[in-house]
């Protein structure tokens, strides 16, 4: 089929608004694919409540429609589904009305999407015809007055969730008595148009604010469903020239065609499910997304994308439509406030500003859930205007941007056959004639410009018509720009706008300075299109009429480069400015953001949109030039002497140039034919059969160097184990050669399901005492590392294995009689301590609205629980292992003095803490964590152990000098029970402060370890899976509403520790835990365990173990009895081991709870705490346990009160 | 096919500039006392300097100053047998080119009892690319004196590799598993590693003193003369820690 009939259009050619005018304002709606599973339980909720409400049940209607207010407004905080760890098995299929709703945008026909949603309503028990949809619209007025009075105090009064809840009904109700009813759908638009034309009709939708927008848009895209036209709102090129301007209004229907746009990023065809091998053929830069591609592309420093804007370049963004349509008329003016009033709107709704943000959530969130979809982002993108002096819209004669200069002049033409390339178009050719782009360039099933087709995507429809699209949000610091014009030319207008001009490459008016270079030429409205019409090598090869270094010259270098020129790297530029009117003449700020919304469609980013940006706009050198510098308008300068641009024939350059273009958000998204949609929405997964495939899908990428614990290895052991009917231990043989004296030698058994791995940790003896397994490797490596010592953790009970079952009694009882020691106040003392420390972190890191959860939570309150409550602060110095493992070295006499000049190394702001933290880290990491045995990190371990038993030593040595105090801290609880306990075990007092010096290590190496790592996983999992904890904790901290059928557990109480565990369920900080088998022994579930071997608990796969004595529905985050959801027993969580064998973790209700819990309700007083876009919103990590998660929040709540 | 006897590869220099390529078998099975293999284990140690490139710390390889580019690459069985027909390897099944097998993956930690045959005797291989300047005797000296260790403890993980220690066992070694560099392009054959970084320097110094003395709207400094004379006493040539013994070249300086 021809080009023009699978191109989106919008996309080939710039949109046009029903009266042939250009479409000067657009909307951008970023969305979230609902799965399935989530509108199934929105819908299961509302059955609830229709048949309570039916059934004058009051009780069970208030319960249901509060819960539903909550679904409602934090889509998933009730309906969570994840996603196996390290498994990319599909359990979240999208939301069928979402294919529907996209069906019907490219056919329109309102019979499939028309009878899913009748299905959806009968099945909560609303008939069609019942009174909520029939008052949605009669009389037809109505319905804006839901809009309108919908009464905001209410929202927040869950006593009137019924109401609220009745009329969202009424206002969801629109969708589908628009959709199933001709006549009501045009009652509505009358509404809209009150008789008048399209122009009146956006102009009441826009007076309404993002509400009636948005209705109107769905309006719209329903309506040419029941207007007798061939073409959905979404149409190709063709389709539109069909559907021609203008024609609408005579037919008096009232209502703008312009047509709307969708594409999607990758993890949003990920959320289409499409085929995994067609997607693994998408471009590796498209897979990645915008965000990771930042330090290519010089988004670093203010315009990294750990500052970008809302969700811009997370993975929940699945892609985005547009929207858009004409607003007013040459009869109708508009107000500049009811512009104002959608920015304003847009605004709150990113950010969920105050009620009317929350409103707005809400709202959009029902009218969008029948199209299973959620609106995570909008942007408004509108040409800058000027306001009249009566306050309505002035447009200029031409297209500017915010720093005043007309824009959109130059395009590649690309020929599809619907007309001839203008002059300056397409690329240059023989005698200044101008020749068309190639559509291959741009489209994926055309030829480019040396004649080859596109083979990937692998799926031929996939690329029918498709291209990619390339959206950045980029700002534009008017002030700056002036500032720095101002400064260089001081007092000098026309020399400030010659420098300025000198930067573009144009004009202000547009002319370039090429033709013009000592002042603009009037060309009027540019008959014979000569503001285009010009070339760089031909007219002015050095540069000495248009800069060399010039932002129009680098961006498209004409003729410049006779290799390897502009030709194969064009974009098609389809951007809109955003933030309204311009910045007045001479003003240097107005608190309002402008700038671009930047979008260009290419069909390969890596050679087309990011080659120009890395190499013409960042880089000096490219098509025979060398020395440019980076674009002096949109390059990523920093206002240093390196950041510089030559003038025409100046041989000095300006220097000192600081960004003026800063990028706000950005993503890559892939915005498919007509077909491809068509099929996409017919759910279509496009598999490709192997044969089909290049080299039938083999690469030399297959093979990998075998490792045993490897994700992909446990996760393939676990679905074979936790499949009914599989084995549940999987065998494997160590590699050769096997000395017989090596302990690593003998087989490791692999078992995943919950029974077995209960059993096997619960370290459970037999009725002889003997031990069946054992820790006795955990013995070995704490021996190392201390010189023969033991802690806790490397003690068993029973005879056999370790055989340390005295030393563990006695351990335990030096350390609960201590910690008894410390008093009753004990608990009130510890929440001082981690009150204490949340407030200041909040109040420091309030202002910033940036966190390092993990850190500033975490890390500083178990510190200081350290040094208060333990009384063993870190040292006043700092290990040289924080200085030297950066290196992969143990000590810093190994490293050259530069190489810690090189890496700024900054001494941390906490040296004690750093220190704590290192030895911990490493302590652990090779006691517990060192499931292969690897040699490297033997030698800072045991530097580690030995730093840290030293030290406290030293500690304890200056406690028995002080005055006996036994509540002060636990240390000096340890020094004043010295007699009782030497006496108790007969030994010296230096056998006990062994034991003493054991404790410490374990118990401060746990808190510094253990509760901020265990944490950071925590937050990584709530943050990936978007639950909003400011919402939950208050559900948390009230009563139950969901009863468990099991009877209450010690937990079910406790809403903030099911949260806890249920979140590192997913997400735990031990995926395996291994034992050493003492005693053959047969499995709970049948399987066999042989002496000798070794056993190795898949914690990760039996906290997934769907068995109903397990975790039914595993895939479900559930908090039940706080919220609806499978049941979950408290004891089958394996936080903190498994309970029950004389094993039970010691900390766990003193201390790890405790703090866990209150850091999560600190984190839960963040708002619109979000992860941060980009490697810096990595987890950062020592040895593989995380020490730092970095978010973002944009206001901190007062302290929860239950 | 006779073969002769130390049939050494030699290096191919071009300008300056020298290539080498060594092709080393790495040891089979696992390490004792670990729950890894040594390939494994070269691979954790080739990350390690690899996430220490990408993150821009300083790793040993800088202090050999002559090091243009260095890369090194483990080729599994799975890889050199495509298209392969050997006895005990396991094949995909091929309907339409018979001949052209793909192994399938071969795995050294094998189930217990799981009824197949024995892995066949097969082995891994690390290739090392590395271009350098000068002469390959003269760089292999360089390593053995500035990354001894860290090169002893990569290649301590495959066969023969006597240590770094001992020169001349170390050389025989190297000379063994060279092999020979069909192409060795240059795209600048006179320019050294430090030499490159000089020019650098120098261009960066250039501009400060341009920015100096001269300004876009005319302005001139009067004491050029002077300015100038220090421009070129502090750029022509360096006495020392250009660059440093860590082989940092450090800016500013």
């Amino acid at each position: 089929m021809a080009l023009g009939h699978e191109v989106q259009a919008n996309i080939g050619r710039v949109a046009r608004f029903a009266d042939g005018s250009r479409r000067n304002w657009g909307l951008f709606f970023f969305f979230r694919v609902m799965p399935q599973q989530e509108l199934e339980s929105n819908i299961d909720q509302l059955t609830g409540l229709v048949a309570a409400l039916l059934s004058d049940d009051r009780d069970a209607a208030d319960k249901a429609a509060a819960a539903m207010q909550v679904a409602l407004e934090h889509p998933a905080a009730m309906n969570a589904r994840m996603v196996p760890p390290g498994s990319q098995k599909a359990v979240m299929a999208p939301a069928q009305t979402f294919l529907d709703w996209l069906k019907l945008l490219v056919k329109p026909d309102t019979a499939l999407f028309g009878d899913r949603l009748k299905k959806l309503m009968e099945d909560a028990g609303i008939p069609t015809a019942a009174p909520a949809v029939a008052n949605a619209m009669s009389p037809p007025g109505m319905f804006h007055r839901f809009l309108d009075d919908f009464v905001l105090p209410h929202l927040p009064d869950h006593g009137r969730a019924v109401e609220n809840i009745l009329s969202l009904g009424k206002i969801a109700a629109a969708v589908p008595a628009a959709v199933l009813n001709p006549a009501k759908f045009k009652e509505l638009f009358g509404a809209f148009s009150e008789g008048g034309g399209a122009g009146q009709a956006g102009l009441t939708a826009l007076a309404g604010g993002l509400p009636k927008v948005v209705l109107y848009e769905l309006l719209r895209q329903i309506a040419p469903s029941h207007a007798e036209t061939p073409h959905g709102a979404m149409r190709s090129e063709a389709a539109q020239d069909e559907t021609l301007p203008g024609d609408d209004d005579t037919r008096g229907e009232g209502w703008d065609r312009a047509p709307i746009n969708i594409a999607f990023t990758y993890s949003g065809l990920s959320a289409l499910e499409i085929d995994e091998t067609t997607l693994a053929s998408f471009p590796t830069v498209f897979r990645q997304g915008m965000a990771a591609r930042a330090d290519v592309l010089g988004d670093t420093g203010p315009s990294a994308p750990e500052n970008w804007d809302g969700v811009l370049g997370l993975d929940c963004v699945h892609g985005y439509f547009t929207g858009g349509f004409m607003v007013g008329d040459q009869n109708l003016k508009v107000k500049a406030a009811h512009w104002q009033k959608l920015r304003d709107d847009v605004q709150a709704y990113n950010n969920r500003e105050g009620e009317r943000g929350r409103f707005l959530r809400i709202v959009l969130r029902v009218l969008f859930m029948l199209a299973g979809m959620e609106i995570l982002h909008i942007e408004l993108g509108e040409d800058p205007h000027e306001v009249d002096d009566d306050g309505s819209v002035k447009k200029f004669d031409y297209r500017l941007e915010h720093f005043g200069f007309r824009d959109g002049i130059s395009q590649p033409f690309v020929d599809m056959k619907l007309g001839d390339p203008p002059p300056g178009g397409g690329t240059p050719a023989k005698n200044r004639s101008w020749a068309p782009v190639a559509p291959g360039e741009i489209y994926l099933d055309q030829p480019d410009e040396d004649g080859a087709v596109h083979q990937l995507p692998i799926h031929p429809l996939l690329r029918q018509g498709s291209t990619f699209l390339v959206f950045r949000k980029l700002e534009q610091d008017v002030a700056a720009f002036r500032m720095y014009l101002a400064s260089q030319r001081p007092g000098d207008r026309y020399a400030q706008e010659k420098l300025a001009a000198q930067f573009v490459g144009r004009w202000k008016n547009g002319t370039s300075l090429v033709m013009s270079p000592d002042e603009p030429m009037d060309l009027g409205r540019d008959p014979d299109g000569r503001l285009n019409n010009f070339l760089y090598a031909a007219d002015d090869p050095n540069g000495l009429r248009c800069p060399l270094g010039s932002h129009a010259r680098r961006a498209n270098p004409r003729d410049i480069g006779d290799r390897d020129g502009v030709r194969r790297h064009r974009i098609l530029r389809r951007a809109i400015s955003f933030g309204g009117p311009l910045l007045p003449e001479g003003a240097l700020g107005d608190g309002n953001r402008r700038g671009l919304l930047f979008i260009a469609a290419n069909s390969r980013i890596d050679v087309q949109f990011e080659l120009i940006q890395t190499r013409w706009i960042n880089q000096g050198e490219f098509l025979g030039q060398a020395g440019l510098d980076r674009c002096p308008i949109i390059g990523a300068n920093s206002g240093g002497p390196t950041d510089r641009f030559f003038e025409a024939k100046s041989g000095v350059p300006v220097t000192g140039i600081p960004r003026f273009v800063i990028t706000r958000g950005g993503d890559y998204f892939f915005c498919p034919g007509i077909s491809a949609l068509s099929a996409l929405a017919d759910g279509e997964k496009f598999k490709v059969e192997q044969a089909e495939l290049p080299y039938r899908g083999f690469s030399m990428g297959d093979s990998q160097t075998p490792i045993l614990f490897d994700v992909d290895r446990l996760t393939g052991y676990a679905d074979r184990i936790l499949a009914d009917g599989g084995p549940s231990v999987i065998r494997i043989k160590m590699p050769g050669p096997a000395p017989a004296s090596d302990p690593i030698s003998p087989d490791v058994a692999f078992i995943a399901r919950l029974e077995d791995v209960k059993h096997v940790l619960s370290m459970k003896v037999d009725p002889n005492d003997e031990i069946i397994n054992s820790v006795i490797h955990y013995h070995t490596a704490v021996e190392t590392l201390s010189r023969g010592q033991d802690m806790l953790v490397s003690t068993e009970r029973g005879k056999g294995g370790a055989n340390n079952a005295d030393r563990r009694e006695r351990l335990d009882k030096i350390l609960n009689e201590s910690w008894k020691a410390l008093g009753t106040d004990v608990y009130p003392r510890l929440r001082a301590i981690i009150k204490g420390n949340i407030e200041a972190s909040l109040r420091r890191v309030g202002p910033t609205r940036s966190i390092d959860l993990v850190y500033d939570l975490a890390s500083v309150t178990v510190y200081d629980i350290v040094c208060k409550l333990f009384g063993t602060p870190g040292p006043n110095w700092l290990t040289e292992l924080a200085i030297s493992l950066p290196f992969s070295q143990q000590h810093v006499s190994g490293l050259p003095p530069e190489w810690l000049t090189a890496v700024h190394f900054d001494k941390p702001d906490n040296v004690g803490l750093t220190t704590l933290q290192i030895w911990s880290i490493l302590m652990f990491a090779q006691s517990v964590g060192n499931v292969i045995d690897q040699d490297e990190l033997l030698g800072p371990s045991n530097q580690a152990g030995s730093e840290y038993l030293t030290y406290i030593d030293s500690l304890i040595a200056t406690a028995r000098t002080q005055p006996i105090d036994k509540t002060k801290n636990l240390l000096s609880a340890f020094v004043a029970l010295e007699d009782p306990f030497t006496k108790m075990f007969g030994y010296s007092a230096n056998d006990y402060y062994a034991d003493v010096r054991m404790l410490l290590m374990e118990l401060m190496g746990s808190m510094m370890t253990n509760i901020p790592a265990t944490f950071g996983l925590i937050m990584q999992t709530l943050l990936g899976y978007n639950l909003p904890l400011a919402m939950l904790i208050p559900i948390l901290l009230g009563k139950p509403q969901f009863p468990l059928e099991n009877g209450p557990g010690a937990i079910d109480e406790d809403g903030i520790a099911r949260l806890v565990y249920e979140a590192t369920r997913i997400n735990g900080p031990l995926k395996v835990l291994m034992r050493s088998v003492i005693q053959d022994q047969t499995l709970p579930s049948g399987g066999k365990l042989k002496k000798g071997e070794w056993v190795v608990a898949i914690l990760a796969a039996a906290s997934i173990d769907p068995r109903p004595d397990a975790f039914p529905d595993p895939y479900r985050f559930s908090l039940r009895p706080f919220m609806p959801g499978p049941e979950r027993r408290h004891d089958n969580y394996l936080l903190f081991g498994a309970t029950g064998g004389g094993r039970d973790c010691w900390g766990r209700d003193r201390l790890a709870l405790v703090v866990l819990k209150e850091c999560l309700k600190a984190a839960g007083r963040l708002q619109l705490l979000q992860r941060v876009a980009g490697t810096a919103g990595q987890p950062r990590e020592v040895a593989m346990i995380t020490i730092g998660l970095p978010a973002r929040f944009t206001g901190v709540l007062p302290d929860w009160t239950a | 096919m006779k073969q002769a006897e130390l049939n050494w590869i030699d290096s191919k220099m071009v300008g300056q500039v020298s290539e080498i390529a060594v092709l080393a078998p790495i040891k089979r099975g696992r390490i004792p006392g670990e729950r890894r293999t040594y390939e494994e284990r070269l691979q954790f140690l080739i990350n390690n300097l690899q996430g220490r490139a990408v993150q821009g710390l300083p790793t040993e390889l800088d202090k050999v100053l002559t090091i243009h580019f260095g890369r090194m690459i483990i080729i599994r069985p799975e890889q050199y047998l495509l298209y392969s027909d050997v006895p005990g390897v396991a094949y995909h099944d091929n309907p339409v080119s018979p001949d052209k097998k793909v192994p399938k993956l071969i795995d050294e930690y094998r189930e217990a009892d799981d009824g197949k045959p024995p892995n066949p005797l097969l082995r891994s291989w690390v290739l090392t690319l590395v271009e350098f300047d000068g002469d390959l005797r003269a760089y292999f000296k360089d390593i053995a004196q500035f990354l001894g260790s860290l090169f002893d403890q990569i290649f301590v993980n495959c066969e023969d590799f006597p240590g770094t220690s001992k020169f001349e066992e170390f050389w025989q070694w190297i000379r063994r598993y060279q092999v020979s560099s069909n192409l060795f392009y240059p795209h600048y054959r006179d320019l050294s590693v430090v030499r490159i970084k000089q020019l650098q320097d120098f261009k960066r110094r250039f501009d400060d003193f341009v920015a100096r003395v001269r300004s876009p709207t005319g302005r001139k400094v009067e004491r050029i003369d002077e300015l100038f004379d220090e421009f070129l006493r502090e750029s022509q040539q360096y006495g020392e820690n250009f660059p440093g013994p860590g082989g940092v070249f450090e800016a500013g300086k």
